[in-house]
């Protein structure tokens, strides 16, 4: 038996450079060593140019950076998300990397071999037919997602507007390096030691069995040459491959599994702080050049595969104003290597204001790139430079004046509670909550009506609550999303003093940009507290059983899901169930949730004018007119005001509300 | 070529100025202060020549205590070179401050100096007026254009009056006044702040520039308006109509 198996282990393999004659052979390790110096060459200038960056942030721990390489580099779970293309490139990388490992088992048989002195090492046998069958498998997967891919842009289905021709050129480029490599195999199979019959045990190659079977009828002589042919074709072009990968998009073949290994940990809500100790220090704030970046922020754009999915949910992208993320990167990792200035005609401070900072981006791309980020760290340049002007500025200077961004006294801020019996936080003795009334909450005429509701839903559910009064001012939120920092850093600063002053279990707001930076950005200044938003704490008065509604007829409406809530702070469910417990049947407008469509207000174009392309509020809404509704519900003045205006341009009778509004229709007793 | 930009230290403009009690004085407690708007438009407009001409010097001149260093030191963090504080602290009038201006003037030999219309304060807005006849210059008001000739003997002035734009040309030296169209200035951030607090403030005493002649004028008292009644929301020309006969305004 031992023996059977020797001889069946033997005879069971196949001559690795078959018919390849000593000139080919030359050739193919000539090709070789430049294709691998090229690429090498090409990476390393890569890397040079991210350690040019600024170190910064924390190190991602080896288990977790492995957990992340096999979730999506491996599985490719992110990339799952965008249906046939996702299936595409997943089938593409799954071939393309087990058709990889076969060619490094080749290798490793054949040099160990020549190595050790010995006939064969390990590609014989059952492992010979194993590796054969998976190849053949993994090789049609190669050639299905490329086909599909292909398709795809055949079809125009999405044709992205930045596809641009040596995209085209790459997947042809991969194709005919498959197909060369199946037909290789077959006429391999059909020639080499007389034909079919000397090596039935090649039936495990079926694909290449099968074309072998179909070229029968030619000469021996004829199928050598057609083989050698074709062995040259498939070397050379893989060859050229090689020596592509690191100049063109398909670098992200090395650099996307880096990021998502080591990229840092950072919410899109969360921003990286600059101190002021830091800018004294280094007179550097925000990013001119493409150094001023971090030295993963640097890695990270070489991630980019030009998906321009990030562009495809991009609301300015969308409403035709001149900001692309992608196109923001990909400018960014092309000036990386020089030492030019980043801002100019490509990164013009039009692209750079168009931002919302919804997030919309960060959340689809499938390589973790952070283009808000990269984006804020350019405005911090623009306010540096002072190239920040009109309404947006004069907003800028309120918030940091006044503290807030509409310049109203700041001796008004409460005056909305005059009247409601609504204690400050030195009348009550530890509360349950700190109601974080916010800026639009405090001054703006509709968002007060929101912030009065709340207090009829407090007050009915019996909840000890306390605001800070005269002493609450802007969370900072404009002013970081605009850029200056510094006039955040004051903000925050006060507002986490006269917060950490207080007694009181959890935060209350009805704004998610507040919640988002109490939340999330605080406890890098030191703040750290229990924030909630007034649709989580709602729902929790209803479970608990501490409100109760009273039923009224069911009106057909949709929810408007405010970036900063939901996509930024997974809060998605809390809208809905309180909306559906006032009896609104939520029907879900095409991008909601986390894909939710931004309403055009953040990341200070409240402040700012809209003067190019459609407008964002405008397009929103007529996404959600799609769902027919009675109601249009949001959770955030922002968006309040976006979604007013917006009806308003249009003049229709749908009525936007704010949750707790309609919550608070529905309390027992109120007129409804 | 040499700009001298005239800047004043006024209450920022969302404040909400008070009375005191005895209607004397201005209750100026809690409230924070910033360059006059119609100077910032000036130091811009300033900024802009530099930049266009490629090569320029932007000196800021205020008169007043030290705490106006602070508006001075905005104006460098926007860009401006240089600044010189005359200092004094207390009442002057317009006549006196332009006295103490016109003196800077023939020590810094500036090739134009721009103004504000008026300081919002007290929007007097006789300060550059007086400056340009103390110095014997010409001056053009209410800016809302400025054009400087090639060789910057000169310029072409957009002035906005009452009755629309009115252009004027006139040789430099001159006295421009910023009105509100001119630009929109850039913003003076903190790292802006930082560079500014390395550049020079030269301080001069206001007695070293020569008599500055008695106060011609002085406030005697503040008093505060009244509160306007609320007002009405009228649906059509006739109830307009009905309401203004009713209020015998018509
Ligand atoms: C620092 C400063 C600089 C200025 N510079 C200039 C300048 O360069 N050029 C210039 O022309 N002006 C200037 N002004 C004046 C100012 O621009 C005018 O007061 C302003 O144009 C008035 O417009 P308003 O809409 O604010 O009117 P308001 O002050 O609100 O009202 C003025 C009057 O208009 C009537 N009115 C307004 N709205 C309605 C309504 N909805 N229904 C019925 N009646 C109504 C009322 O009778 C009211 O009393 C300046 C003012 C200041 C404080
Ligand atoms: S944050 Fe939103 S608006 Fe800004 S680039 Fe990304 S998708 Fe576009
Ligand atoms: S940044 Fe991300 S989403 Fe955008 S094109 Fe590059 S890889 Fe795709």
């Amino acid at each position: 038996m031992d023996k059977l198996n020797t001889i069946f282990a033997a005879t069971v393999t196949r001559e690795i450079l078959w018919n390849v004659p000593t000139w080919a052979r030359a050739l193919m390790y000539i090709l070789f060593l430049a294709a691998a110096v090229f690429c090498v060459l090409g990476i390393a200038r890569r890397v040079r140019s991210w350690r040019r960056g600024r170190e910064a942030g924390e190190a991602v721990s080896p288990g977790k950076a492995w957990r992340r390489l096999w979730r999506d580099a491996v599985l490719q779970v992110r990339i799952w998300r965008s249906g046939a293309a996702g299936l595409g490139h997943a089938l593409v990388f799954w071939g393309f990397l087990v058709l990889f490992l076969g060619t490094c088992i080749v290798a490793v048989e054949d040099y160990g071999s020549w190595l050790l002195g010995r006939e064969h090492l390990f590609f014989t046998g059952t492992f010979y037919l194993g590796v054969s069958f998976a190849l053949e498998v993994f090789g049609i997967f190669f050639l299905l997602g490329l086909v599909l891919a292909l398709s795809r842009r055949r079809s125009g289905e999405r044709l992205r507007p930045l596809s641009r021709p040596v995209d085209l050129a790459v997947l042809w480029l991969f194709l005919v390096i498959g197909l060369s490599g199946f037909a290789t195999e077959g006429l391999r199979i059909a020639a080499a030691g007389g034909g079919l019959e000397s090596h039935p045990f090649e039936r495990w190659s079926f694909v290449g069995w099968w074309l072998a079977t179909g070229l029968q009828g030619l000469e021996v002589n004829v199928l050598t040459s057609l083989h050698l042919g074709f062995w040259v074709g498939h070397m050379v072009l893989s060859m050229v491959f090689i020596a592509l990968i690191p100049y063109c998009k398909l670098r992200h073949i090395f650099f996307a599994p880096v990021n998502i290994a080591l990229r840092e940990d950072r919410k899109a809500g969360r921003y990286l702080g600059v101190s002021m100790e830091e800018v004294e220090e280094t007179g550097r704030y925000g990013a001119a050049v493409a150094s001023d970046f971090t030295r993963r922020q640097l890695m990270s754009f070489d991630a980019c595969t030009e998906c321009a999915r990030c562009q495809t949910v991009c609301p300015a992208t969308a409403t035709g104003k001149p900001l692309s993320p992608m196109k923001v990167v990909l400018d960014i990792a092309g000036s990386s290597e020089g030492g030019e200035s980043l801002h100019g005609d490509e990164i013009s401070p039009d692209v750079l204001w168009a931002c919302t900072s919804c997030g919309a981006c960060v959340e689809e791309c499938p390589v973790y790139i952070d283009q808000l980020g990269a984006i804020v760290d350019l405005r911090r340049h623009l306010v540096a430079e002072g190239e920040i002007r009109g309404s947006a500025q004069a907003a800028l200077r309120s918030v940091a004046a006044a503290g807030n961004p509409w310049g109203m006294p700041r001796e008004d801020r409460a005056d909305w509670a005059e009247g409601l019996g609504v204690p400050t936080i030195d009348e009550v003795d530890s509360p349950e909550l700190l109601f974080w009334i916010g800026c639009a909450g405090s001054y703006d005429r509709r968002s007060r009506k929101v912030t009065e509701a709340m207090v009829r839903i407090l007050q009915a559910a019996g909840v000890r609550f306390a605001i800070l009064g005269k002493g609450e001012c802007c969370t900072g939120d404009p002013a970081r999303r605009m850029g200056d920092e510094f006039t955040y850093n004051e903000l925050a600063g006060a507002n986490i003093e006269s917060l950490s002053a207080a007694t009181f279990e959890r935060v209350l707001t009805t704004c998610p940009h507040c919640f988002n930076a109490i939340r999330n950005e605080y406890p890098d200044l030191g703040g750290n507290y229990d924030v909630v938003h007034h649709s989580e704490f709602i729902e929790e008065l209803l479970a608990s059983g501490r409100l109760v509604l009273e039923d009224g007829a069911a009106v057909r409406g949709t929810l408007h899901d405010p970036c900063y809530l939901a996509r930024q702070n997974d809060v998605v469910e809390a809208p809905r169930s309180v909306l559906r417990s006032t009896g609104l049947d939520v029907v879900e407008p095409e991008q909601s949730g986390k894909e939710g469509f931004c309403c055009g207000a953040g990341g200070g174009r409240m402040w700012m004018e809209e003067d190019t392309g459609e407008r964002i509020n405008s397009e929103r809404w007529s996404q959600l007119q799609e769902t027919d509704p009675e109601t249009v519900a949001v959770g955030c003045p922002f968006c309040m005001t976006m979604m007013t205006d917006a009806r308003d341009a249009v003049d229709s009778p749908v009525e936007v509300k704010d949750i707790a509004e309609l919550v608070a229709e529905r309390l027992p007793g109120s007129p409804a | 070529m040499k700009l001298l930009v005239t800047l004043k230290r006024t209450p920022q403009r969302d404040a909400r100025i008070r009375i005191s009690e005895e209607g004397d004085a201005l209750d100026l407690d809690n409230v924070q202060f910033e360059v006059n708007p119609f100077d910032e438009l000036a130091v811009e407009e300033a900024l802009r020549i530099k930049e266009a001409r490629g090569e320029a010097e932007v000196v800021v001149v205020s008169v007043g205590a030290e705490e106006c260093e602070q508006q001075l030191v905005s104006a460098m963090a926007m860009g401006a070179d240089r600044a010189v504080r005359v200092h004094h602290d207390g009442e002057l009038d317009s006549l006196q401050v332009a006295k103490a201006l016109a003196a800077v003037v023939e020590r810094e030999e500036p090739d134009l100096v721009l103004s504000g219309k008026l300081a919002v304060d007290d929007e007097c807005g006789q300060v550059p007026a007086m400056l340009a006849g103390l110095l014997g210059w010409p001056q053009a008001s209410q800016a809302s254009d400025i054009e400087l000739s090639e060789d910057a003997s000169g310029a072409t002035v957009v002035c906005e009056v009452d009755a629309g734009l009115e252009t004027v040309s006139l040789a430099l030296p001159a006295v421009i006044m910023a009105d509100l169209r001119l630009n929109e200035p850039r913003y003076a951030s903190l790292p802006g702040i930082m560079k500014a607090k390395k550049k020079p403030i030269a301080t001069l005493g206001i007695e070293e520039l020569g008599d500055l002649g008695p106060a011609r004028s002085r406030v005697t008292g503040f008093r505060a308006l009244e509160d306007k009644p609320p007002g009405i929301k009228v649906g059509s020309v006739e109830e307009l109509v009905q309401a203004l006969e009713e209020k015998k305004l018509i």
